[in-house]
C-alpha cells in the first residue's frame, strides 16, 4: 500500500493518493520510444534518433508554521531527431496517443527537408557503460515517503531556523522536493539505453531584521539519496546564520583587494567556466578560451575535473541525453586547459570526440552541460585561508548575468563578510566583483579541502588575489 | 470584439458534464475554491548559423493543473494526460490538501464556455506563412548583420513562435478560454580584430504576427546587432564607483523590473520578505516616478487579456508621483491580504501554480528633454543597452547589466564602456530620480522574467532618466562624479 498525499484525517471511502496518479499515468516509455523507431523504419529513414522523458515532482512548503503547499507534477513526453541527408528536423510531443506519435515522425521528416545540410548532424554508436547499480543513483525509499514525514523534515528545518538567532523575523518558505525520472535514448544504430534516478532536496528562506535593515538568507541539502541528505536542524540553522549576519550590511569604498569565494558563489564562477570550455562556442570562437588550448588558463593550483560515473552523485548518469558514456575528464590540469566538452555535433564539427556532455529535455535539442564537475580540493581549511587575508573580502553571493563569454569579461552586483587582519568584520552589500576570467583564475592562490556536493558544479572556497570592487 | 460563449469553447477541450465532475471532485475534502486550468501550446523555430538553417523544429504540448485552495494552503496535481479517470484522480490528489470530511458541495456552471477577444489583434497569422518566407527572415537577418561590418566572424540568428490556448474553469462559476501568439527574431553577431572580439545582440517580437517585420526588417536588426558589437571593440573599461546616471528609454526599464516591480508583487508583500511590504500611501520614489503594469496594452510581449486565473488584465497604477499605490496580485494573495485583484496572476504553464507576476511593467513619461538630459550631466554614464538583472527583495539590492553604455563628458555621450554593471537598493534608487524624459517606449519584446523557477514573458519600458547617483561596477577607478 503506497502511502497517501494527505492521510491526517479518517476518511470512509477508498483512499486515493498521489501515487496510484503516479502509477496509472505512468506510461511504459521504453515501449513508445520502440513505437516510434518502428514509425521511422517505416518511412525508410536511417538516421534518427528518440528521446523519451517520464517524472515525477513532489514538493512540500510550510510557511510559519503551517503547511501553504502540497504539489505533484507528473509529465512525459517523446522528442526525435531526424537526419535525411545531413539535414536535421525535431519534432517533439507531450501527445503520446498512436497517432500523434504517428504525425510527429512526419513534423521531423518535413523539417528536415527544409533544413540545410550540416556534416555535424549525427548519432551516438551503441558503447560500453558501467551498470546502474554501480552508480547508485536511485533510492527506492524516496517512492514511499509518507506526506506526514516530508511535512515533519520541513517543519524541523523551519524551526531550527527561526531558532538560529534571535534576530531572524520569519521563514519567507521552507520545502521538501523529491522526484524520480525516467530516460531512455534509442536510434536507427541500435543503441537503448535507459535509466532512472531520484533526487531529493530540503531548503530553507529566512527573513532577518536589524539595525533598520531586512536581510534575506537561504540554505539547503540535495542528493540522490535521501540517506545523504544533511539534517533538516543544520539546513535550518545555516539558512538562518546567512541572514543574520547580513544584518548592518553596508557598501564600502572601491578598493582593489583579494576576493575569497565562498563555495556557492565559487561554483557559480566555477560554472560560467565551463560555458566557456563547450567546444562548439570556442569553434565559432564566442569563447574567451578560443586558442587557448594546451595554455595556462588558471594557476596551477587549479584542476578541473567532469565526471559522470561517481557513485551517487547529482550529475551522475551512465551516458549522456545523445547516448554518449558520461565518463571521467579532466578539462583543466593544474591550470593547463586540456580539453574542451563536446555533444555529438560540437565534436563533429570541431573533429574532436563527444564528451558526453550532451544535455536536454525531450523537448529541446543538445546542449552541453556539466555531469559532475569540480574543483580538486587543496588541503587548506577554511578558516585557515580566511585567515592569511590580511584585507579583502569573503564574497556570499553574487547577483546578476555579467558575464561576456566572448572576451571573459565578468561584472556582478556582490555581497559578502569583509575580512580584516584574518578575521570576519562587518557583512558588506551595495558593491561590484568585476574584471576578467582569466585574470580570476590565473589570480587564485589558494584552495580549501571544502568541496561539498551540494549541487551537480561543486567547488571548495578559494582566493583571486586581487579584483576590482566597486563600490562607494 | 465582444466575448462569446460556445457550449464547450473553441477548443472542445473537455464537455461540460467532465469538468463539473473534476471540479467537484476536487472539492471533496472541503477545499473553499477548485480550478481546472488546462493548456495546449505548439512553438515552431529554427536557427540560422554559418550561412544557412541549422535546424527547424516544432513542439506541441497538453497538459492540466488542478488547483485546490483551502484558507492559506493550496494543493496543485499537475499532468499531461487526459483522460476522464486521469483527471479524476489528480482532482482527489489535490482535494486532500483540504482536511474536512468529504463533503458534496454542488458546483454551478455557466451553459457555455466564454471565449475571451483577443487584445492583440493579428495581422497576417504565421501558420498562413510560408516556410520558406520564414527562412527567407533568417537568410536576412544573418546578411544584415554581415554586410554591417567586414570583422563580423559569427552570425547566430533564433526565429520562435509560439501558440498558447488556455481554458480555466473554476468552483465558482468562471469558464473561459484565450489564446495568444507570440514571436521573436534575436540575432546575435561577433566581431573580431586582431586579438580582441566583442558580441552584440538585437531582437524583435510581441503578441503579433509576421506584420511585425514590416516595421523593422530582420536586415535592421542584423545590422544593430552587429552594430552593438563593433561598438563594444572600441570599448574602455568601465569605470568603478558611484557616479551620475543617465539611462536610455526602452529596454533600461528592466532597472523598474528590478528595482521595485517584485518587491510589489502581493506574495512578497504578504510574506514580508520585500522591503515595500507595509508601505501603501507612503513616499517610496522621487514625485517625479509613476510607475505602471498594464497587460491591457495590446501587442507587447507582456500582453495578456486575462491572467491565469481568468482575471481581466489592467492598468494598475503602483507608484504615483513617489507614492505607493498598489501591489500586483493573484487571487489568493488578494483574499488574503484584502487587496482589488489586478489581474496578474500567471503561471508559466499547467506545471505551476499561478502566483503574482508583472505584465508590462513602465516608468511614465515626465517632461524632461531627453537630449536636455544629457546636456545637463557634466560628467557621469550613459546606459543604453541592457543584459538581464536581479534582486533580493528582502534587502531590496538589485543589480543589471550594461551591455551598451558611454561615459557623458561636458554634456555629451563620449567613449563606449564595455562590461559594466549598476547596483543600488531600490526604493534608494527611485529616490535619486531627478528628470524624467518625455520619450517613454517600451522594449522590443523579447523579455523573460524567472521567478520561483517559473519564466513568463514580459515587457518593460521607461523614457530617458537621470539618477543622481548611483554604483557602477567596473574594473577601471573612476574620477569623483560631478555634477
Amino acid at each position: 500500500m503506497l502511502p497517501p498525499l494527505w492521510s491526517n484525517h479518517h476518511q470512509t471511502t477508498a483512499k486515493l493518493t498521489m501515487d496510484s496518479l503516479s502509477s496509472e499515468h505512468t506510461s511504459n516509455i521504453s515501449h513508445l520510444a520502440h513505437i516510434v523507431l518502428g514509425e521511422i523504419r517505416k518511412r525508410d529513414i536511417d538516421t534518427a534518433d528518440i528521446i523519451a522523458k517520464r517524472s515525477r515532482e513532489d514538493s512540500v512548503t510550510v510557511r510559519q508554521g503551517q503547511v501553504e503547499m502540497v504539489r505533484r507534477q507528473i509529465s512525459r513526453g517523446i522528442g526525435i531527431r531526424v537526419i535525411i541527408n545531413g539535414r536535421l528536423g525535431f519534432a517533439h510531443t507531450s501527445d503520446v496517443s498512436e497517432a500523434s506519435l504517428s504525425s510527429l515522425v512526419d513534423r521531423a521528416i518535413t523539417l528536415a527537408k527544409e533544413a540545410f545540410p550540416d556534416r555535424g548532424h549525427g548519432i551516438a554508436k551503441p558503447a560500453p557503460v558501467p551498470a546502474s547499480d554501480e552508480l547508485d543513483v536511485f533510492d527506492d525509499t524516496l517512492l514511499t515517503v509518507p506526506l506526514e514525514e516530508k511535512i515533519d523534515r520541513v517543519l524541523r528545518l523551519e524551526k531550527a531556523m527561526l531558532a538560529s538567532d534571535p534576530r531572524i523575523a520569519r521563514s519567507v518558505g521552507c520545502h521538501w522536493h523529491d522526484g524520480d525520472d525516467e530516460t531512455v535514448i534509442a536510434n536507427t544504430l541500435g543503441l537503448s539505453q535507459s535509466w532512472r534516478g531520484t533526487g531529493v532536496s530540503i531548503v530553507g528562506q529566512a527573513v532577518a531584521e536589524g539595525n533598520g535593515q531586512m536581510q534575506s538568507g537561504w540554505w539547503w541539502s540535495q542528493a540522490r539519496h535521501r540517506s545523504d541528505l544533511d539534517t533538516p536542524e543544520e539546513v535550518g540553522s545555516e539558512a538562518g546564520r546567512r541572514a543574520a549576519i547580513m544584518l548592518g550590511a553596508r557598501s564600502i569604498a572601491t578598493v582593489r583587494a583579494p576576493v575569497v569565494f565562498d563555495t556557492p558563489v565559487a561554483s557559480q564562477v566555477l560554472g560560467v567556466l565551463f560555458r566557456a570550455l563547450d567546444g562548439e562556442t570556442v569553434r565559432k570562437r564566442s569563447s574567451y578560451l578560443v586558442d587557448r588550448r594546451g595554455d595556462a588558463i588558471a594557476s596551477n593550483l587549479v584542476t578541473v575535473i567532469d565526471d559522470g560515473y561517481m557513485p551517487r552523485k547529482l550529475g551522475t548518469q551512465s551516458v549522456d541525453d545523445e547516448g554518449t558514456p558520461a565518463r571521467k575528464k579532466t578539462l583543466v590540469k593544474n591550470g593547463i586547459l586540456k580539453q574542451f566538452v563536446y555533444d555529438i555535433r560540437g565534436a563533429r564539427l570541431s573533429r574532436a570526440k563527444a564528451t558526453g556532455n550532451a544535455q536536454r529535455s525531450y523537448g529541446s535539442l543538445p546542449s552541453v552541460g556539466p555531469t559532475n564537475l569540480y574543483v580538486v580540493p587543496g588541503d587548506l581549511t577554511r578558516d585557515d585561508l580566511i585567515k592569511t587575508v590580511k584585507s579583502g573580502i569573503l564574497l556570499t553571493r553574487i547577483l546578476g548575468s555579467g558575464v561576456n563569454l566572448v572576451t571573459g569579461d565578468v561584472s556582478w552586483g556582490a555581497g559578502g563578510i569583509w575580512i580584516e587582519n584574518g578575521e570576519l568584520t562587518y557583512p558588506v552589500e551595495g558593491i561590484t566583483i568585476a574584471g576578467n576570467l582569466l585574470d580570476l583564475w590565473k589570480n587564485v592562490d589558494a584552495i580549501a579541502d571544502d568541496l561539498d556536493w551540494r549541487t551537480v558544479i561543486a567547488c571548495p572556497t578559494f582566493r583571486a588575489s586581487e579584483m576590482m570592487i566597486g563600490g562607494k | 470584439m465582444e466575448p462569446r460563449s460556445l457550449p464547450t469553447g473553441q477548443f472542445s477541450f473537455f464537455d461540460r458534464g467532465i469538468i463539473q465532475d473534476v471540479i467537484e471532485a476536487a472539492l471533496t475534502r472541503g477545499g473553499d475554491f477548485a480550478e481546472l486550468f488546462v493548456q495546449r501550446s505548439s512553438s515552431n523555430g529554427a536557427s540560422f548559423e554559418e550561412g544557412h538553417i541549422r535546424e527547424a523544429e516544432s513542439g506541441a504540448r497538453l497538459g492540466v493543473g488542478i488547483r485546490v485552495i483551502k484558507g492559506e494552503r493550496t494543493g496543485y496535481a499537475a499532468l499531461d494526460e487526459l483522460s476522464k479517470d486521469t483527471l479524476m484522480t489528480a482532482a482527489s490528489a489535490a482535494a486532500q490538501i483540504a482536511d474536512s470530511p468529504a463533503g458534496d458541495r454542488r458546483v454551478i456552471l455557466p451553459v457555455g464556455c466564454t471565449v475571451i477577444p483577443t487584445i492583440s489583434p493579428i495581422l497576417r497569422d504565421v501558420d498562413s506563412v510560408a516556410l520558406a518566407q520564414k527562412t527567407g527572415l533568417l537568410e536576412r537577418a544573418d546578411r544584415g548583420a554581415r554586410a554591417q561590418d567586414s570583422r563580423v566572424i559569427q552570425v547566430v540568428v533564433q526565429y520562435a513562435e509560439l501558440r498558447r490556448d488556455i481554458m480555466i474553469c473554476n468552483s465558482e462559476g468562471l469558464w473561459v478560454e484565450d489564446s495568444a501568439q507570440i514571436i521573436r527574431l534575436v540575432v546575435r553577431s561577433v566581431v573580431e580584430t586582431d586579438n580582441r572580439r566583442e558580441t552584440g545582440r538585437y531582437g524583435i517580437g510581441g503578441h503579433v504576427g509576421f506584420e511585425i517585420f514590416d516595421k523593422l526588417d530582420a536586415q535592421d536588426c542584423g545590422r544593430r546587432a552587429t552594430r552593438q558589437a563593433v561598438t563594444l571593440l572600441d570599448a574602455r573599461e568601465a569605470p568603478a564607483g558611484p557616479q551620475m546616471v543617465v539611462m536610455a528609454n526602452g529596454w533600461a526599464g528592466v532597472l523598474l523590473h528590478e528595482a521595485v516591480g517584485h518587491g510589489l508583487e502581493a506574495d512578497a508583500a504578504r510574506k514580508g520578505s520585500t522591503i515595500f511590504a507595509g508601505k501603501l500611501g507612503q513616499q517610496v520614489a522621487s514625485e517625479l516616478c509613476t510607475v505602471v503594469d498594464d497587460g491591457s496594452l495590446p501587442g507587447y510581449r507582456g500582453s495578456i487579456g486575462i491572467d491565469d486565473e481568468g482575471s481581466p488584465s489592467e492598468r494598475t497604477v503602483l507608484i504615483e508621483n513617489g507614492i505607493l499605490r498598489s501591489y500586483m496580485t493573484d487571487q489568493l494573495n488578494a483574499r488574503l491580504m484584502g487587496l482589488p485583484l489586478t489581474g496578474n496572476g500567471r503561471r508559466e504553464s499547467y506545471l505551476h501554480v499561478p502566483i503574482p507576476r508583472m505584465t508590462n511593467t513602465f516608468l511614465e513619461a515626465g517632461d524632461s528633454d531627453p537630449e536636455e538630459i544629457l546636456r545637463s550631466v557634466k560628467k557621469g554614464f550613459y546606459a543604453v543597452e541592457f543584459g538581464g538583472g536581479q534582486v533580493d527583495t528582502a534587502s531590496g539590492q538589485f543589480v543589471f547589466n550594461v551591455t551598451e553604455g558611454y561615459l557623458i563628458e561636458g554634456g555629451r555621450a563620449t567613449a563606449p564602456v564595455k562590461g559594466a554593471t549598476l547596483v543600488g537598493n531600490g526604493p534608494e534608487v527611485l529616490k535619486q530620480v531627478d528628470r524624467v524624459g518625455s520619450d517613454c517606449a517600451l522594449d522590443p519584446g523579447l523579455g523573460t522574467c524567472g521567478k520561483a523557477g517559473q519564466h513568463v514573458p514580459v515587457g518593460v519600458g521607461q523614457p530617458h532618466l537621470r539618477i543622481r547617483e548611483m554604483t557602477v561596477g567596473g574594473t577601471a577607478i573612476a574620477a569623483p562624479a560631478v555634477v
